[in-house]
């Protein structure tokens, strides 16, 4: 187990709990910002994807393809390195790396909009339209509230992603969890106990993020359908109509 | 067609000379129909002929390549306006026509008064409560008053078929279209479904029907027409059943009665 005889200092992770605390914040901040920009343009570029004006679909699609390509590490890179050497523009290393966080995921969750929204059966939007209903009406009252069931699973997938890769943006000098734990291990040349601490942090946080995303699904599911909470009412009405 | 004159005879909504390609399959070949004020209009013929895209043009969620739509002898289709008035035209003519689906199209995350409910405050603009007691009515008029707060998932498809009727007549329409309203529903629920039908047409209401129930169509169309090809191939009234002139509703009527 031990073969070096290496003498453990787990004390050093209450030592610097301050320091990594001030990370997890960050590194929470940075994935929440960006997951909430990346749900709004992933949403935008799902509809120009599923348009029928052909000019937004190929924009969409191009969008995700490239997007989807980059490796994020290169991306933040040349975003705070490259992007503001030829601008001149001062971006803050958090926004940069939020940024890029938030183009990258948004070609990402655009992809799981778009497969929640097939998934609709395309009766649900013509009866809506069929009864007078705006498009956006159809869409916001028939079609979403429906798809939206379905893919919060994949988004919440999609939030334990950015917050894994918020620890990329370490690398611009955004003091986020994985730099706060670096720096303090180049304090107390302890990797092993410090880096142990912050995958520890990542599981945690990875946890509530799950747990979280089945308590909204359940809520969704419960006014989708309140088969289980009425379970003997619906067999006696099933049972009458026979 | 030659135009009939006198009270009666004016169109509540026209078809005329339509054409629907999807892709390189022509699928509705120059078809015209009017359907009169209080008339029952059934279109029958073999699956793939075109009859379900026929009713579709009649609120355009299928929109023809070319022809016309007149509606009260207004012309909603080809469109003369704006883009954005078009939107605003489409809507209203779609809030005067009712159409039940062979396959309900209830909404699954709302229970039965709410499916009725929505397009009477959203499209009428009426009050929660007004909107309420007129789906109430409309429920209880196709029987389901006791099935208000059931959601679809709760309702065997006789029910679902109904609350999806009680949806369409709750906004008062002026024309009635179903899309072969009983294909989805078991042997034993259908009479349920036909019921609430042939009460409407005896109360008077304008309907346009697809259907496969010949019985239905002998006893409700006063106007039947048999749609295959992409065309209507013969029209008339009851005696296009017991009396087919033409080869192909002949060989169609041997194989379905």
């Amino acid at each position: 187990m031990n073969p070096t005889g290496y003498q453990f200092a787990w004390e050093v992770v209450t030592e610097y709990r301050f320091w990594l605390w001030e990370g997890v914040l960050l590194s929470l901040r940075v994935a929440s910002v960006a997951m909430l920009f990346a749900m709004a343009l992933g949403l935008v570029i799902a509809l120009c994807r599923m348009s029928h004006i052909w000019p937004l679909r190929t924009f969409a699609s191009l969008y995700i393809s490239v997007f989807r390509a980059i490796p994020l590490l290169v991306f933040i890179l040349w975003m705070y390195y490259g992007v503001t050497l030829v601008t001149g523009l001062n971006i803050d290393a958090f926004w940069a790396g939020v940024l890029c966080l938030t183009l990258q995921y948004g070609a990402w969750l655009a992809e799981i909009y778009r497969s929640g929204l097939q998934a609709i059966d395309k009766g649900q939007g013509e009866a809506a339209l069929s009864t007078g209903l705006s498009r956006t009406r159809a869409f916001s009252k028939v079609i979403w509230p429906q798809a939206w069931r379905i893919i919060i699973p994949p988004l919440a997938n999609n939030f334990v992603g950015i917050l894994k890769d918020s620890s990329l943006v370490g690398i611009i000098g955004v003091n986020e969890l994985m730099r706060q734990s670096q720096i303090a291990v180049s304090l107390s040349f302890r990797p092993f106990e410090l880096y142990t601490a912050a995958m520890l942090i990542y599981i945690a946080l990875t946890l509530m993020i799950a747990r979280f995303s089945s308590v909204l699904e359940q809520r969704a599911a419960r006014s989708l359908s309140v088969q289980t909470r009425r379970g003997p009412r619906t067999a006696r009405t099933l049972g009458t109509a026979a | 067609m030659t135009a009939v004159q006198g009270p009666g005879s004016r169109a509540l909504l026209e078809l005329k000379d339509v054409h629907k390609s999807f892709g390189h399959l022509h699928v509705i070949k120059g078809v015209t129909i009017k359907v009169r004020k209080g008339e029952h209009v059934v279109i029958f013929g073999p699956s793939g002929g075109g009859k379900s895209t026929l009713l579709r043009m009649m609120n355009l969620l299928e929109v023809p390549d070319s022809g016309t739509l007149t509606f009260e002898d207004k012309q909603y289709f080809p469109y003369t306006d704006s883009v954005v008035n078009r939107a605003r035209r489409l809507q209203q003519l779609r809030s005067q026509i009712g159409m039940v689906f062979q396959r309900f199209n209830l909404y699954p995350h709302l229970d039965a008064l709410r499916n009725v409910t929505l397009a009477l405050t959203d499209v009428k603009k009426m009050s929660r409560r007004a909107a309420r007691e007129k789906a109430e009515a409309s429920l209880a008029d196709v029987g389901l008053q006791d099935r208000m707060d059931h959601y679809p998932s709760q309702l065997s498809g006789g029910q679902q078929q109904r609350v999806a009727i009680a949806r369409s007549l709750a906004m008062d329409p002026k024309v009635m279209l179903f899309d072969e309203p009983t294909s989805a529903l078991d042997p034993e629920l259908i009479g349920e479904v036909l019921g609430v039908m042939e009460r409407l047409a005896r109360e008077g209401m304008t309907m346009v029907v697809v259907t496969h129930e010949m019985g239905f169509a002998r006893h409700v169309g006063d106007r039947l027409l048999f749609v295959s090809g992409g065309t209507i191939v013969e029209s008339g009234g009851r005696d296009v059943l017991t009396a087919p002139q033409h080869e192909r509703t002949k060989a169609f009527l041997e194989a379905v009665l």
